[in-house]
């Protein structure tokens, strides 16, 4: 259904994301993990076509068998919103604070021409029930600052499945929230996906969050795609050396008893990546070969770059 | 012994805006009757969901507020509820790290001076010479180049200025760390190196620390004695083996079965990577 | 070449203040001609060899009348300004730091009942009371400065009093006065030198209403604010008489707006070196 081929943005010539290839099918979820500056977000503005002035997006992006790069600003609005939509990690910034959460649930559908304001009413009301707000008669009149975190986040989902698009990009939905409520939100983006068979695209930073979503992740630093593959292989059984001190760095016990072996350095300025691997100056396996040439890609079990280690085979 | 640190029935509350100008104000109650000892080179983890008390605590602890009512102790010696001139000269041994780097170092200090700056109050016998002397070694010791010194916070990424904030704090040799949500903000892979700085130095330095954290991992990582927060109330107290094992609390319960798990990584080779070293 | 220069609007900003200080500092030592002579004879003459600029209705030489007329206006700005930025400064930082308290309520409820005059008219009444000239409207219009400062230094240093690194200067035992003078004085620096030069503009403007009602600079004693008024009578005749002395406000206040900026820019440590 969604298909990047060699997807590349750049900002002054330099570039923010590198040859980024994926599949999506309906119903599926792709995990997308990265740390700062690791492109994640990048991906998922140049998806919905809202790169910040000045990134330049090369490569293909299709959806549907539609190509969505190069498509003129009035057709991509007339996707966004329809085709694909997109939650934020700031409910409270991405709400409009003058618009009463229902009519902008209800915006869409009657700006995509879908329903006639009233109807639009009732579906929003409808919406905000299936998204778990209590009241939601009473709450469709309310403003987003009358709100919880937890309801923002679901008053954000009503709006962006309003239109039951075909795609819904999720980009950090429950990093700001608390771990209680990050397990609620979690669940209901999981009923929702599994009821409309919608494909998702799941960004986050927090591995163990990929793991609970995810049926596929794709390993995201400085800019180039490091490991990609189921993610019960991608997390259970890395193979790419970032991917193992990712995991090898995150805490299971306690510090008596086994110390974390983290990854040395600091995550590089997008600015200063070298022309080859990203992690060629953090990895132990890295020599100049890896910072001087990009690295090849070798599937197996999952699908890396790099210039030394090999992917378990399939 | 007499420990480090000891909070007795503390209360602290914050006033709400009035809702009408002849109705009362409401207060908010922040930290409720909260109660602890904090013995000599241990750790004790403070965890809960936003909204908890949690920072509330942290900012009593090290007499940034003055409670509503109870008392902390340092050392025996009370030091809540005292004008800051009374407090000063025990600052020096009590030092906190924030959250958030980019917030925690003045933007307009070289980091040099900004490291220096409790050095100046705590030692201003020190000679110039000497005190750059130390602020090099700290800067090192911390897993930066002492070369450093002259730049700016902004010239540096999340997890070395923590570093430096580190630095700032321990370079007066305190007997008492606070550290509120200190790899929050980090990335992942830099988050170990900072819980590993930490713990190090507190071996090093003979620290007791007291961690604030949302992140129940990052709790056990560090802990030797847990306490789980929930609206300014303590729920549960407990040894971190025992709390991790065998938690009692309904809430420690929830919490921990909210916690998403991740399966061990099984990696087909060793993972890359050594220990912590300088960016 | 130092990199204060290549920023762009201090390079600019700095050149057209170098441009009226030196028509200050020359009007001291040397005027094409005197500037208060009239000659009736040689009335609203247009730009000629003899008088750059022209005349004005008095017959006085408009290029020696805005030479001394710089000096005026800078003494003006500077002055109002600096008393708006000193008292202002200080009691919205004090304000600020016992915010919420009586004192607080105090100091920014009184500001605000300065600011609700109408600041030409206090300034008439000020100037009626203690009689014309041009250092009391100097005072009057820096008074009201006070209160633009205020509110503007208090809520910056309210901002900053709510970062951490407040809390770990407390932490390191700095006192209160440290504190300020050490972490907010720097910080609020910036924000302060871009309002100033926006006052400096209001400052010449006031001086150039006050003069227009006769309270400000004395004649014969020349302003430009009284030059631009004056020629309003003489607008269809002889346009040089109000664009003279409105290029020389309009260039006097570039230059601060200008300066102001880049000032705040080259003070941060942010925008020097990565």
């Amino acid at each position: 259904m969604l298909v990047l081929r060699d997807l590349s943005v750049s900002f002054r010539g330099r570039p923010v994301l590198r040859n980024l290839s994926l599949d999506l099918a309906p119903g599926e979820t792709l995990g997308l993990v990265g740390e700062s500056g690791s492109g994640k977000s990048m991906t998922a503005l140049a998806l919905m076509g809202l790169l910040p002035p000045g990134f330049v997006a090369s490569g293909s992006i299709r959806l549907d068998g539609h190509e969505l790069l190069g498509l003129a600003d009035a057709d991509l609005c007339r996707l966004r919103g329809r085709a694909m939509a997109m939650i934020f990690q700031e409910p409270m910034t991405a709400l409009n604070p003058v618009l009463s959460v229902g009519a902008q649930i209800a915006e869409g559908l009657v700006l995509h021409g879908l329903m006639a304001p009233r109807a639009a009413r009732e579906e929003a009301i409808r919406l905000m029930e299936r998204v778990g707000l209590p009241d939601p008669v009473r709450r469709a009149r309310s403003y987003p600052h009358e709100l919880s975190g937890g309801q923002r986040q679901r008053a954000m989902i009503a709006m962006a499945i309003a239109c039951r698009p075909a795609l819904l990009i999720a980009d950090e939905p429950t990093s700001a929230l608390d771990v209680s409520l990050q397990v609620e939100i979690l669940a209901l983006l999981r009923e929702i996906r599994d009821e409309t068979g919608m494909a998702m695209i799941f960004i986050s930073h927090d591995l163990s969050v990929i793991h609970a979503m995810a049926d596929r992740a794709l390993v995201l630093y400085g800019g180039l795609a490091m490991e990609s593959g189921p993610t019960r292989h991608v997390i259970g059984r890395p193979s790419h050396p970032y991917t193992q001190g990712l995991m090898a760095a995150i805490p299971r016990g306690n510090a008596h008893t086994g110390r974390l072996r983290p990854i040395p350095g600091q995550v590089p300025d997008l600015s200063r990546l070298p022309p080859g691997c990203p992690f060629a100056g953090r990895c132990a396996l890295g020599d100049t070969r890896c910072a001087e040439m990009p690295p090849p890609l070798r599937t197996g079990l999952t699908a890396l770059h790099c210039h030394h280690a090999e992917p378990a085979p399939a | 012994m007499t420990p480090v640190l000891e909070a007795i029935h503390l209360h602290q509350a914050y006033p709400l805006p009035r809702q009408g100008l002849f109705e009362r104000r409401q207060r908010v109650q922040a930290v409720r009757d909260v109660s602890f000892r904090l013995e000599e080179g241990q750790t004790l983890g403070i965890v809960g969901e936003s909204g908890s008390g949690k920072s509330t605590l942290a900012r009593l602890l090290v007499a940034l507020e003055k409670p509503r009512s109870g008392e902390v102790l340092f050392r025996g010696e009370r030091i809540s509820g005292l004008p800051e001139r009374s407090i000063r000269p025990v600052r020096p041994l009590i030092q906190m790290i924030f959250q958030d780097p980019f917030g925690s170092l003045d933007p307009r200090m070289r980091i040099g001076e900004s490291i220096a700056e409790p050095l100046g109050v705590a030692e201003p016998w020190l000679e110039v010479g000497e005190r750059a002397g130390r602020v090099a070694a700290m800067l090192e010791r911390v897993g930066l180049q002492p070369d450093m010194v002259a730049r700016y916070p902004h010239q540096f990424s999340g997890g070395q200025r923590q570093r430096i904030a580190i630095a700032r704090a321990l370079i007066t040799k305190p007997a008492l760390l606070v550290a509120d949500e200190p790899v929050s903000a980090l990335d992942v892979s830099v988050q170990a190196q900072i819980l590993n700085l930490l713990f190090d130095l507190k071996l090093e330095f003979g620290l007791s620390m007291v961690v604030i954290s949302h992140d129940l991992a990052v709790i056990r990582y560090l802990c030797d004695e847990v306490i789980v927060m929930a609206s300014g109330q303590v729920v549960e107290q407990a040894a971190t083996s025992r709390l991790f094992a065998a938690p009692q609390a309904e809430y420690t319960r929830a919490l921990m079965a909210a916690m998403p798990l991740l399966p061990d990584a099984r990696p087909e080779t060793d993972p890359a990577g050594g220990d912590i070293s300088p960016g | 070449m130092n990199p204060a220069w290549r920023h762009p609007s201090f390079g600019v900003g700095a050149v057209l203040m170098a441009l009226v200080v030196g028509a200050a500092l020359l009007s001291l030592v040397w005027t094409p001609h005197d500037p208060t002579a009239m000659r009736i004879m040689a009335r609203l003459r247009p730009p000629s060899a003899d008088h750059w600029l022209g005349t004005d209705q008095f017959g006085r030489d408009i290029a020696s009348m805005v030479l001394v007329g710089a000096r005026n206006a800078l003494l003006v700005g500077l002055v109002a300004v600096g008393i708006g930025l000193v008292f202002g400064v200080a009691l919205g930082m004090f304000a600020a730091l016992y915010r919420g308290r009586l004192i607080d309520e105090a100091v920014m409820r009184g500001l605000d009942f300065v600011f609700a005059f109408p600041a030409v008219l206090t300034a008439i009444l000020i100037l009626t009371w203690f009689g014309p000239g041009l250092v009391n409207a100097v005072v009057a219009i820096g008074i009201f400065n006070i209160p633009v400062f205020a509110r503007q230094a208090r809520g910056a240093t309210l901002q900053v009093l709510a970062l951490d690194y407040i809390r770990a200067a407390r932490l390191a035992g700095l006192s209160r006065g440290a504190v300020m003078r050490r972490h907010i004085v720097p910080n609020i620096t910036g924000l302060m030198i871009v309002q100033g030069s926006t006052q400096f503009a209001f400052a010449i403007l006031a001086e150039a209403s006050l003069s227009y009602l006769g309270i400000g600079t004395q004649p014969p004693n020349p302003s430009w604010g009284r030059m631009l008024n004056d020629a309003q009578t003489y607008l269809a005749t002889a346009p040089h008489l109000a664009l003279v002395p409105g290029l020389a406000i309009a260039i006097t206040v570039l230059a601060f707006n200008l300066l102001g900026d880049g000032l705040r820019d080259l003070l941060d440590p942010r925008m020097k070196e990565r």
